[in-house]
Parts: C-alpha cells; structure tokens; sequence
C-alpha cells in the first residue's frame, strides 16, 4: 500500500463517521474502501487500477439485500463530501490533494455508473417478468376455460347417473 | 483417489474442466480418520487455489489431531472456522491473494451408519436413497438466502444478476458461520460432494441416474467427471462418492436383470414387426433411412438401450437414447407430432413384447411390464427435457424482440408526464436544500483555461459537450437543481439500455480527466489548482450522481406496471385453484360411479391403435375419451 | 383380476403413509413446496394423491389431461418451468409406486404396481404434450413478433 493510501485510510473514522454509525457495515464503506485501493494501485507498478469488481460487487450485494439505490448513492455523496473536507484538513501536498480528489471522482463515477446499469439491468430484468407474468396470465386463463368445460361434463355426468 | 472401509466404499476424482487453465479446487478423501471434502476455491489470479488448498490443509490437520477428542459436530464447526481464519489471514498478507476464498462441503463419518455433513458456500452434498436425489445442502448464495427468507421468487433468482454471488465463504472473513447436519446412513446410500463444475454442466436426473446406477463409486466418479466435461465443462469439477454397502436387491429386481432381460432380447423381433407394422418406416424423422435402416436405427437402438437398461437396473441408456432422438429431430426444427408418434410406436410395440411375454409367463410379464413402463416414463421425461430446452430457447428469442419493442415504446425524456422531476426530486442525493461551496476568485481563470486547453485536443462532439457543461457546473457551484437540469439535457430521449446509458458515463470520466490534465500542466498557483479539481470533482459527482438518479427514476414505471401484472397473475390464479377444488371434488364423486372396465382404458387404447394410418397431429389422445355407454 | 376400483381402493388405504413421505422429502421433490408451512404442502400433495387415485378409478383421460393443464399452470406461476413440473409429478408418482411395490406380496399388488407406473407414464406423456403445444403456440409468437405484429 503507498504511503498516500496510508494516510487516507487513517481519515476513515473521520469519513465514515464511525462515531455516530459504529464499527459495523458502515454507510458508504464500499466507496471509501475504494478510494483506499485505488490509491494503493496508483502505486504499485506491477498492476493497473482497471474496472473495480470488489466496488461492483459491494454495490452489487447491497442492492441485492434491499438497499434502494438512493442509499447507496446519498451514502456516496456523505462520503465524497466528508472525504473533501477531511483532505483539506489533512493534507498539506497540493499533488496529493489532486490525486485523491481525482482518485474519488473516479470511484464516485464508477459507483453511480454501477448503480445506473444496475437499474437498467432491473429494468431489463422487469421487462422479461412482464411477459413471463403475462404468458402464465393466457395458461392460466386456458386452464380455466377447460376448468369450466370440465365441470360442465362432471355435472352432467353425475346428474345423468343420478347422483 | 479410492479408499475402502469394510462397510464402505469412496472414489474421488477432479478435473480441471475445459475451460479454465487451473484447478481451484481441492478435496480429502481421508478413509482412515472418516474425512471428506471438496473446496471450490476463488480470488482469481491463482489465489483460488492457494484458497482451496490452504483450507483442506488446516481442516485436515485439525480434524486428525482432534478426532476423538471433541464433539464431533463442534471440531468442525471449529476446522472450517479455523480454515476460514488461515485463508483470510494469508489474503491480509499479499495484496494479491487479497479478495481469496474457498467453499467447503464436509462429510465426517461418526460411524458406519451417522454421518455429519457441514459446508460454507455452493459446493454441495447429496445423498442417493432407494433411487431418489436429495440435496443436503442449501447453497449460500445471495440470492438463495433471498429466496429461503421468500425476498424474492424463484423466477426472479433464476435471471438475478447476481445469483452467483456467495453470502458465505471460508477466508472473507476470519470466522464464518458453519451449517452442520446430521444425517443416518442405510445400506445402499450413496453420498457425493461436488463442487459447482459438476451440477452447473449437468442435470440432476443425469446425475440421480449415475449415481444411481450399479458400477462401483469409482466408475460412477469418472462418468460424473465426464457428464460434467460433456456438459461443456465450463468449471473445475470435484466429486467424491461414497457408497455406504452394495444395496441389498429386491428379489424382483434380481428377476428382472436376469429373465426379464433375457426374455426382453429374446423377443426384439417381434417388437421389430410391431414397429415396423406401426409404420416407424413411414415417419417423417426416418424420412432419409430406408425402411430397413429406420428399424435399425429407431427400433433396434431402443431395444438394446432398453435391454441394458433393464440388465443393470438403470434407466441411463433409455434416457440418452430419447434425449438423442429428440435433440436430433427438434433441433433441426421438426415438428412435435411425429416424435409424439414414434415414442407411441415405440411404447405400443413394448406393449406387444409384454403381451407375448404374457402368454408364457404372467407373473414374468407384470414385472417386465412395470419396468418397461417405467423405461418409457423415462423415455419421455428425456423428450421433456429437450423440449423444456426448446421452450427456454424460444422464451429467450420471445423476451429480446418484446424487450426491444418495449425499450422502444419506453424511450422518452426522463421528466415528461406528469410528475415534474426537477421540481419534486424524490432521492436524497438530489436535494435542493444543500448549498453548494463557492470557489474563490482565483478558480474561474483555472478552470477556463483548463476548457480551452482541453477542447484545443480534440475529440468527439460528445466530449466537447461534456466538457462545456462540467466547465460551467464547476464555475458555477451549481445548487442539485441546475446540475439535475445539465443531467436532463444530456439524458435527452434515451433507451433504457447499456449500449445507451454506459458512454454518457464514460464521456464524462474522459472529461473529467481531460480538465484534470489541462489544469495539473498549467502554471496556475498550486493551491489555485487544487480549489480548482476540488470544483470539477464536485462538479462531476453532481452530474454522476444526477445522470444514475435520472436512469433510476425512468426505470420506476416498469417497475409499477410490473407489480400491476403480478397482482393480476395472482387473482387468476387463486380462481384456477379454487375451481380446482371444485372440479376435484365432483371428480371423486366421479370416480365412485364409472367403470372403465366396461369400455376400453383410454390412453392404453389409443397406443394400441397406433399406426402409419393415425393422423400426425399431437394431442390426438385427448380427443379419445370413453363413451357414455361405458357407464355403469 | 382386480378391477381399476379396487386398485384405487387399495391405493387409499396406502394414502396417509404415501402422504407422510412425500411431506418429509418435499424440499428435495419441489423447491417450492420445501419452503411452504408443512400444512399447505400436505394439502397440496394430498390433491395430487388424490387425483392420481380418481385417474386409476376411471382412467378418463380427459379428466387427467384437464389437471395437467391445470397443474402446469399453476405451477409455471409459481415460477417452475416444464421440466421441473415433469420431475416433480414423476417423483410423486415413484415414491407411490415404491410404496406400492413395498407391500406387494400377490400378483394382484403387482397389478397395483403396473398400474400406477402407468399412471406416471401417462402423466408424464400428458404434460409433455402440453409443454410441446405450448411451445409451437410460442413459436408461433415469436415468429409474430419477427414479422412486425403486435406480441
């Protein structure tokens, strides 16, 4: 982990507001943990930051769990704003200060992106349950067509035999 | 690796599958301590299998030093979490290895006759009963935890985006919560832990068959290896099988794969003449054989699967026989009707083999019966699945086209209708009460330079768009509302879809950067530039935040019309299911008064009447029903 | 030889046992079913059993056919696709017939057996039948739908 990374990771009680929302499953934690590796990437010559699946998924999971996609982005943005703060505050290098506001306006892009396809992904998702759910309606309504045809005969047919 | 108890055997065998380039999984075959294991392993870039390895390792070792010495259901409770604490520790270490984890299914024997079974994960334990495949384990996925707590239904979790994201693992965290059950072992069980390489690629009637059939664990582990590789072998594949004791036969069975299946072969000729004056010759699926080949292809195919079949007490041969005819005539867009006949051909002249057997033997011939019955039950549900497939394939093309015609119909500026978007913004990230930080004077000249600069470069309309309009929103410290606007407008007519939404948000990365560089070469004060990328950070975010939340809320009224359509499918389904209880009550009135024996068994009927002369059509059996003077 | 009466009667006074199986093993039969309170899943098998028994008392295809349609209706919306109704109609009808097969001490059981082996054969038949209309009827959709018309 570089030094710069370090140094942001330390800001994450201040960010994540760990005070007021405790240690566990902190609002906004996947975006901030982004920033964190992201930074750490920056650094490190033998890899490349390139599409980031741990945010994917942490966004992901959320939004599978229920969270609505407002709350992740509202969290996102306490955590962009805190973070501005804090790195105004804490650091003194006007190159570092750049490289984390650079470095979080990617990371909030991509969360906003992921939460976008995700809603287009849903949209997708909801277009196919239509039809399914309209597909089931025309069997279930063929069902009780026949239903109906059958109950006539059985009435007949017991009627007929005296019962 | 085979290992042999008095009471029991075991056979596992892995395969890197045919696809990936390294096995991540790993297992234990320990016959001595009573241990078995399969780890699917995962982190990518060869941490999957340092994952998988490193867990099989600290299970092993802790089971062995403690057997005996705890309680059992507790040691491996403690093995896996410990497992889960050794991977997570190593993934700490190497930033590599960081993200690592494996799954884990566990058997250890308590005696020859308990077993515990305990996993973490989507690696899996079955257990083979008097023929019938129970899982014994419930996957940890998202979405299967989802579906247990009823979340979500079972159609939405077959298409849910992430139905392969695992809620438990060993390694993403030091300790993990174990799901352990006891389970009582009977003659004749069969048990097989597998990771997710076999039951992705394989059905699980192909595998109940396997597993179910007489060949020892050994060949019953490499044919599973080899269903999962036929199935595309898209995965690593692990599977351990442990036979609890042979079976102990059922004397009818014993009959069966001896008489009945040599007084099966034994009279193959006269199921040929049967096809063959059913007219299996004059079927359009043996349009291009001749009447000779077609009785050897069809007839005689079914009658050596069905003679193996019945000599092993399997239903494998039958099944892929069936499986085959029906892929090779329906894939090639043949219609149903005359598969539907040639399986009728099929099962009227088993009928008459039966009725041949009957006349020498009748006890013989009610058992030859029932299993070939059962045989062609299989027949079917082999045909079933091919078409279910087929029906999936159709589904799928049938769900494209409406998608895109109701993409189409959907496309419009977020905003129109009623609701006014901007005014009334429904997500926290837009509200309007937030104001927005001013820059200092110094940041205007920054932050213009930074446009010239990096329109100066080039690129496409697009760019030059975003660039212009992050420009402004920095200058301006725009409030939410503005930036809402600026999202709207760049929003425009839209489709819902990836292709449409993914460049807006690329372009505005590309801008983003685009001023960033512009504004880290100029000569501007430092601290001039930073206030300076703090505004277009701001800025950009807005926008960001803006464009998701617009693409959230035009996807809303699919969502409303959805949950319309549902409320709808279950009012009519609640009126099926009541007049179902109405029809089954008159239908066991029904019952009591009708003698079928008086006319003639409809279905029975309708397959001995089969022949070249029976119309093509499907479901002509359901237009035979007895007649009324079959009445008592 | 038994008539389909007494085959049928012989099947009610294995009911409750057929029954209690099916409810212990209904998670590995029907996911759907595994997750339901036990109650409504007895009350779902029980209308099966049931129907399966008024089929080999009067072997009236068209009753049996217009269950299916039912049955595989019902079912589809419970979000179950075709193969996964032909498995578990198939299982419930195995578990009887090794119900059944596990009493059988005459050849009279043994009808039994025959019997409701062809009850399966015959479910199985029906809903397949079903399943390949249904997907001529998509086909034909499909095919709509390329052409321009409306779904």
């Amino acid at each position: 982990m570089t030094e710069l990374a370090d140094r942001i990771n330390v800001l994450r009680d201040e960010v994540l507001d760990t005070v007021e929302q405790g240690d566990r499953d902190l609002p906004g934690a996947e975006v901030f943990e982004a920033v964190v590796r992201q930074l750490a990437a920056l650094g490190d010559s033998s890899g490349h930051a390139g599409i980031d699946l741990t945010l994917h998924d942490a966004i992901a999971r959320r939004l599978a769990w229920g969270d609505t996609e407002e709350a992740v982005l509202g969290d996102a943005d306490r955590v962009f704003e805190r973070l501005v703060k804090a790195v105004q505050r804490a650091l003194r290098d006007p190159d570092d200060q750049i490289a984390v506001l650079e470095t979080a306006s990617d990371v909030l892009t991509a969360a906003a992106r992921i939460v976008a396809l995700s809603a287009v992904g849903r949209a997708g998702r909801d277009r196919s349950a239509r039809l399914r759910e309209e597909l089931a309606q025309r069997r279930l309504r063929e069902a009780l067509t026949e239903q109906q045809t059958t109950l006539a005969r059985l009435e007949q047919e017991l009627k007929d035999s005296g019962l | 690796m085979t290992a042999a108890r008095p009471a029991l055997r075991i056979h596992g065998a892995t395969h890197v599958g045919s696809v990936r380039e390294a096995n991540e999984d790993a297992m234990i075959v320990d016959e001595q301590v009573g241990l078995f294991a399969v780890f699917d392993g995962m982190g990518g870039a060869m941490a999957g299998d340092v994952a998988s390895q490193k867990a099989r390792d600290v299970v092993k070792e802790y089971v062995r030093a403690r057997r005996g010495q705890m309680d059992p259901r507790a040691m491996l409770d403690a093995a896996l979490n410990a497992a889960s604490a050794a991977v997570h520790g190593e993934a700490q270490v190497r930033r590599d290895r960081r993200g690592m984890g494996t799954t884990a299914v566990v058997c250890l024997l308590l005696d020859d006759r308990r077993a515990l079974i305990a996993h973490v994960g989507d690696s899996r334990a079955y257990l083979l009963r008097g023929g019938r495949l129970n899982q014994l384990t419930r996957d940890h996925t998202v979405v299967a935890e989802l579906l247990a707590q009823n979340a979500i239904t079972p159609e939405e979790a077959e298409v849910h985006a992430y139905r392969s994201v695992l809620s438990r693992n060993l390694g993403a965290k030091p300790d993990t919560r174990v799901d352990i059950t006891e389970i009582e072992l009977t003659r004749g069980d069969r048990l097989l832990l597998c990771s997710d390489g076999l039951y992705g690629f394989a059905s699980t009637e192909a595998v109940q068959q396997l597993l179910g059939s007489t060949d020892a664990p050994e060949q019953v582990a490499r044919d599973l290896i080899e269903l999962a590789l036929r199935g595309g072998g898209g995965d690593n594949v692990t599977v351990v099988v442990l036979e609890a004791g042979a079976a102990a036969v059922p004397r009818t069975t014993q009959l069966m794969r001896t008489s009945g299946s040599v007084s099966w072969w034994a009279r193959r000729e006269r199921f040929f003449e049967a096809a063959r004056a059913a007219g299996v010759a004059q079927n359009p699926i043996c349009a291009v054989l001749s009447p000779a080949e077609a009785i050897e292809i069809v007839a005689g195919n079914f009658v050596e699967a069905l003679f193996h079949d019945l000599e092993k007490a399997t239903t494998v041969n039958v099944w892929t026989y069936a499986e085959n005819l029906a892929h090779g005539w329906l894939d090639r867009g043949g219609a149903w009707a005359p598969l539907r006949l040639i399986l009728d051909i099929l099962h009227h002249a088993c009928g008459q083999v039966v009725a041949d057997v009957r006349r020498d033997d009748a006890d013989l011939a009610l058992l030859i019966e029932a299993a070939v019955t059962r045989e062609l039950t299989v027949c079917e549900m082999a045909v079933g699945g091919v078409l279910g497939e087929q029906l999936r394939a159709v589904d799928a093309a049938l769900l494209k086209l409406y998608a895109e015609r109701q993409v189409a119909s959907e496309a419009r500026a977020p905003g129109d209708g009623a609701r006014p978007f901007v005014e009334q913004p429904t997500m926290p990230f837009l509200r309007n009460d937030r104001a927005p930080e001013p820059a200092g004077p110094e940041v205007r000249p920054v932050l213009d330079a930074a446009l010239r600069v990096a329109v100066g470069r080039g690129g496409d309309a697009a760019l030059h768009d975003l660039l212009t309009r992050l420009h402004r929103l920095a200058v301006d410290a725009s409030p939410p509302a503005a930036v809402t606007v600026q999202a709207r407008e760049l929003f425009g007519v839209r489709q819902l879809e990836e292709r449409a939404i993914a460049p807006v948000f690329d372009a505005l990365d590309r801008a983003r950067r685009a001023l960033v560089d512009a504004i880290s070469a100029g000569t501007a004060p430092p601290s001039a530039k930073v206030a300076a990328v703090r505004q277009l950070a701001s800025a950009s975010h807005g926008l960001a935040a803006s464009m998701a939340g617009l693409v959230v809320e035009a996807a809303q009224p699919g969502a409303h019309k959805l949950r319309e359509v549902v409320r709808e499918t279950a009012a009519l389904r609640a009126k099926v299911g009541k007049t179902e209880a109405r029809v089954a009550e008159l239908e066991r009135r029904f019952a009591t008064v009708y003698d079928p024996l008086a006319g003639k068994i409809a279905m029975d009927q309708a397959i001995a009447d089969v022949g070249p002369s029976r119309p093509s059509a499907p479901g002509i059996l359901a237009r035979r029903r007895p007649g009324r003077e079959t009445q008592r | 030889m038994a008539t389909p009466a007494d085959h049928a009667a012989h099947l009610e006074s294995l009911r409750p046992a057929v029954l209690a199986r099916l409810v212990e093993i209904r998670g590995s039969l029907d996911h759907a079913l595994g997750r339901v309170p036990e109650a409504e899943a007895r009350e779902h098998l029980d209308a099966v059993l049931r129907h399966m028994q008024a089929y080999i008392a009067t072997w009236d295809w068209r009753l049996h056919r217009a269950f299916l349609q039912s049955y595989l209706a019902l079912r589809a919306g419970d979000g179950m696709s075709s193969d996964d109704v032909i498995h578990v109609l198939a299982a419930v009808g195995d578990v009887v017939v090794e119900a059944v097969r596990a009493q059988a001490r005459s050849s009279t059981d043994q009808e039994v057996v025959v019997a409701v082996t062809k009850v399966n054969a015959h479910t199985v038949r029906g809903v397949i039948d079903l399943v390949a209309e249904e997907l001529e009827r998509r086909r034909a959709q499909r095919d709509q739908l390329l052409r321009g018309g409306a779904p």
